[in-house]
């Protein structure tokens, strides 16, 4: 956990792209809608250890949101029922349907087929706000954070100062 | 010069080091700084160069880097801008191919080995013994399955296989297990063999044995097994005629029949009363008589000299005087004698009156009481057999409780299994009830399961199975096709359909019914079966009229069992080449009646409705007409056996009767006795009164007599003198 989130700093203080950041918080809410247990999930999942996005931020956002979106189930499971019921999509549903082993992404799940669909619509305002915050983080906050005393405090705590131990630590350390 | 030599060197990064035209500069520094206090730092120390041919370039300015931290820091800029790339990583991608083909590879190749190990393991852990299979193919391309030469050894006997199957196939539906659902239009098993030998031992290693007793030993007792068991104890205590016998002797014994009517008899009590009563009066009686008869005696013993007393021998008006003197005295003493003797004799006459009461009731009671039982002699029309006569009914109930206990377990476990199929089927759909509730969880929804198409199946169908079997060694054939096996039978719409033949030497069994799991069926089962040539051999175990039955057994009938399950046996039952025997038993007139319709018993016709309800209660009805041809029989062998019964009440009346009056006859007679020896002493002792009172009358004659002698021979001389002197003498000489 510390290492995700070191690395989430890390990257946070760093002249890491925002998009690595922001596509990570993003994914991670995707797969935080979609439940696990079927071959989409896993997909998304590989997919997004392969993209060079920050696994700081994605792991910390996926665990973050696990523990929300089971409030949004209900919203999740009509809207994957309203997908699924398309009568537009239905040949395309149908084709997936009959095509060996789709079936093990349970696409055909409400509750699947509708996170998969909140994931992608909450995605673009998802990333929009987490790149947002990251250069408004770099740009406004992070100066006065390093220059503040409360950081310097901060930062000689223990757990801090295991978390920015790394010499490569953006503002911090310096 | 010196100054330069003091400075000391500050490396700096390469990618700073470069020159670059404006476009490369915004593109390859510029726009890769993304923290704000970087790109300010790395624009302060950038410079411009002019280059004859590439025209204005950008650079660092060396100079400005005096300090090794801005030179560190600069490194560390470098490396992080050096680190932003595309957004995909090649590598890992490839890596990652590279371990899904493996992956691939590995599970094809080693496909038959995990299959073996899952199939082995799985029915390993099923009948806790070793399962050994010749070859396995598992081919995701052809969609089947194939086992060859699979083996299940026997828990109980590892030396033996509990069965075998020459050949296993399946093929399945590649869409629908891509769903996770096994869908299979065929499944073909051939060569089943059961009981066959195994040259190794089938027992498990110690460690799995241990794991499959413990499953064991979890595992909950089925109630219904328990009641089934219960109710088998129960029939087979209670099969025995031992009873029914017994109350046919009774009513051959004419004693039990006496005994029955003893109490409705007058005599017993009325003699009773005088066994209580005249013995003591009796005892009482001869203790009187004895002391009056001994007073008696002894006054007629004192007074024999007087009795035989000749006073016409007296000579002597003395004599004379002194004999009637001896006699008065004697008759005084006579009177005390008289008195008591009188006294008893009147006292003995009083309680003679209540004896002859006592004695005449006695007799009027044993009248009575003759009678009664002369008519109970004629009451016997005929005799009663109704204990024993379901006794074939009883042998076959037995038989058919310990068959269900053997074999209703198993019945019960695959309907449970089934059941419980549709139980995990069902529960999906109720989830969907509860959905806006659990969404207050953190547990996430399950969502609902969609179909498209008409080839949407349930997790679990298998909709033909083949099942054949041919062992030549135990002499086993047969087959069996089952239809539309499913965890979802409501969404498959059909039941399932069993079709069994099996032949087992002379044996035959079939069964052809539907199994359904939907949610509307009344019945969950309902089957007709066939079953013949069963050899059946019952032995009686030595039970009082019950027979040993051997023969060979059919049935036919239906097994149905309902949506709350309880479960119904309808059957016909034939034993034919039926042999009846039994060992004898008394009455032995019953015995060789029963014997000889036991062995005119050639066939055996019965019916049996068993029901098991939904609680395990078990009730169980067997009938045949066999039992009431065997009861008709003993009831006309028994009837015929009447007279003799009659006869029997007759005599053994006659003798009650008679050992009645001998039992107080002899206790009036003995007070009688004593009443005659009362009155004998009183007529002895007055005879002896009246012999006294003749020799008194005598004595005094005599008296005068010799008186009157005397004076006429003293008047002779002297008659002169006597006639004058007579009148003074004579008064001075008579009293």
């Amino acid at each position: 956990m510390f290492k995700y989130i070191r690395k989430f700093f890390l990257a946070l203080n760093a002249n890491a792209h925002p998009g690595d950041i922001a596509h990570a918080a993003a994914l991670g809410l995707l797969l935080a809608f979609v439940p696990k247990a079927n071959l989409l999930w896993v997909f998304l999942f590989f997919l997004t250890i392969f993209i060079r996005v920050n696994k700081g931020a994605f792991f910390i956002t996926l665990i973050a949101f696990s523990f929300l979106v089971p409030f949004a189930d209900v919203a999740t499971e009509g809207l994957g029922y309203a997908i699924l019921t398309l009568k537009p999509l239905g040949g395309v549903f149908a084709a997936l349907y009959n095509t060996p082993f789709i079936g093990l992404t349970r696409f055909n799940n409400t509750m699947v087929m509708g996170g998969l669909a909140m994931g992608i619509i909450a995605y673009a305002p998802m990333y929009a706000l987490a790149r947002t915050f990251v250069t408004w983080y770099r740009k406004k906050l992070q100066p006065k954070i390093v220059n503040s005393k409360f950081a310097k405090v901060i930062s000689n705590l223990p757990l801090i100062k295991q978390i920015i131990q790394a010499p490569d630590v953006g503002g911090f350390g310096r | 010069m010196s100054a330069d030599k003091k400075t000391p060197k500050i490396k700096i990064a390469k990618l700073f080091t470069k020159k670059y035209g404006d476009k490369a500069y915004q593109k390859k520094i510029l726009k890769k700084l993304y923290v704000p206090a970087d790109k300010q730092l790395v624009e302060s120390l950038f410079t411009t160069v002019e280059d004859p041919k590439k025209g204005t370039l950008h650079t660092i300015d060396a100079a400005k880097v005096t300090d090794k931290a801005t030179a560190k820091r600069l490194a560390l800029i470098a490396k992080q801008i050096k680190k932003q790339k595309g957004r995909f990583n090649l590598v890992p991608i490839l890596l990652a191919l590279a371990a899904v083909i493996a992956i691939v590879l590995a599970l094809t190749v080693f496909r038959n080995v995990i299959a073996r190990i899952a199939v082995t393991s799985a029915l390993e852990s099923s009948f806790g013994a070793k399962c050994d299979i010749g070859r396995i193919d598992c081919n995701l391309l052809t969609a089947s399955f194939e086992i060859d030469s699979l083996e299940i050894a026997n828990r109980s006997s590892p030396m033996k296989n509990l069965f075998g199957v020459e050949k296993l196939d399946l093929s399945f539906n590649l869409l629908e297990l891509s769903r996770g659902k096994l869908v299979a239009n065929n499944l073909e098993i051939s060569g089943i063999t059961w009981n066959t030998d195994r040259k190794t031992s089938g027992a498990l290693p110690p460690r799995k044995q241990k794991k499959f007793d413990k499953k064991q030993k979890n595992a909950k007792p089925n109630p219904v097994v328990a009641a089934i068991k219960a109710e088998a104890d129960k029939v087979k205590s209670g099969v025995s005629v031992g009873a029914g016998i017994a109350a046919v002797k009774d009513q051959l014994d004419p004693v039990k029949y006496l005994e029955k009517e003893k109490a409705a008899l007058q005599s017993p009590a009325v003699v009773e009363k005088i066994t209580a009563t005249v013995p003591a009066l009796a005892d009482k009686w001869q203790a009187k008589n004895k002391e009056v008869r001994a007073q008696v005696d002894k006054t007629i013993g004192d007074g024999k000299k007087l009795v035989s007393l000749d006073v016409k021998s007296i000579q002597t008006v003395q004599d004379a005087q002194a004999a009637l003197a001896e006699i008065k005295a004697a008759s005084d003493s006579v009177k005390a004698s008289i008195d008591l003797a009188n006294a008893t004799a009147q006292e003995a006459t009083a309680d003679a009156k209540t004896v002859k009461a006592l004695s005449d009731e006695a007799e009027a009671a044993i009248k009575a009481d003759a009678a009664r039982l002369k008519a109970l002699a004629d009451t016997v029309k005929g005799l009663n057999l109704d204990t024993g006569k379901s006794i074939l009914s009883d042998v076959f109930k037995t038989f058919i409780v310990n068959t269900l206990g053997e074999y209703y377990p198993y019945l019960d476990k695959g309907v449970t299994t089934l059941k419980e199929l549709q139980a995990n089927s069902a529960k999906g759909g109720k989830k969907e009830a509860s959905l806006k509730k659990r969404a207050n969880a953190v547990a996430r929804l399950p969502g609902r399961t969609l179909s498209f198409g008409n080839d949407s199946a349930p997790n679990l169908l298998l909709r033909n199975i083949e099942l054949s079997a041919k062992d030549a060694a135990s002499g086993i054939s047969g087959g069996a096709n089952v239809q539309n096996v499913t965890n979802d039978a409501d969404r498959v719409n059909k039941p399932m359909t069993v079709g069994l033949t099996l032949n087992h030497g002379k044996m035959q069994e079939t069964a052809n019914g539907i199994i359904d799991l939907r949610t509307k069926a009344v019945d969950t089962l309902d089957t007709k079966f066939t079953g013949s040539g069963y050899p059946l051999s019952l032995d009686s175990k030595g039970v009082t009229g019950v027979p040993s039955i051997t023969g060979t057994i059919s049935a036919a009938g239906t097994l149905k069992i309902a949506r709350d399950g309880t479960v119904t046996i309808g059957s016909g039952l034939v034993v034919g080449d039926a042999k009846l025997a039994i060992d004898s038993f008394e009455p032995e007139f019953v015995y060789n009646a029963y014997r000889n319709v036991l062995a005119s018993i050639k066939t055996i016709d019965l019916d049996v409705k068993a029901v098991i309800d939904k609680d395990g209660k078990v009730s169980i009805d067997v009938a045949t007409d066999v039992d009431k041809e065997i009861s008709n029989a003993i009831k006309a062998e028994m009837n015929a056996q009447i007279e003799r019964v009659k006869a029997g009440i007759r005599k053994e009346a006659e003798k009650y009767i008679a050992e009645q009056k001998a039992k107080y006859a002899t206790e009036i007679a003995r007070f009688g006795d004593a009443a005659v020896k009362a009155q004998s002493a009183l007529n002895d002792i007055k005879n002896y009164q009246a012999t006294l009172d003749t020799k008194k009358a005598e004595a005094e004659k005599r008296i005068k007599d010799l008186a009157t002698e005397k004076a006429n021979e003293q008047l002779a001389p002297v008659t002169d003198t006597v006639k004058k002197a007579a009148p003074k003498s004579l008064k001075g000489l008579l009293p």
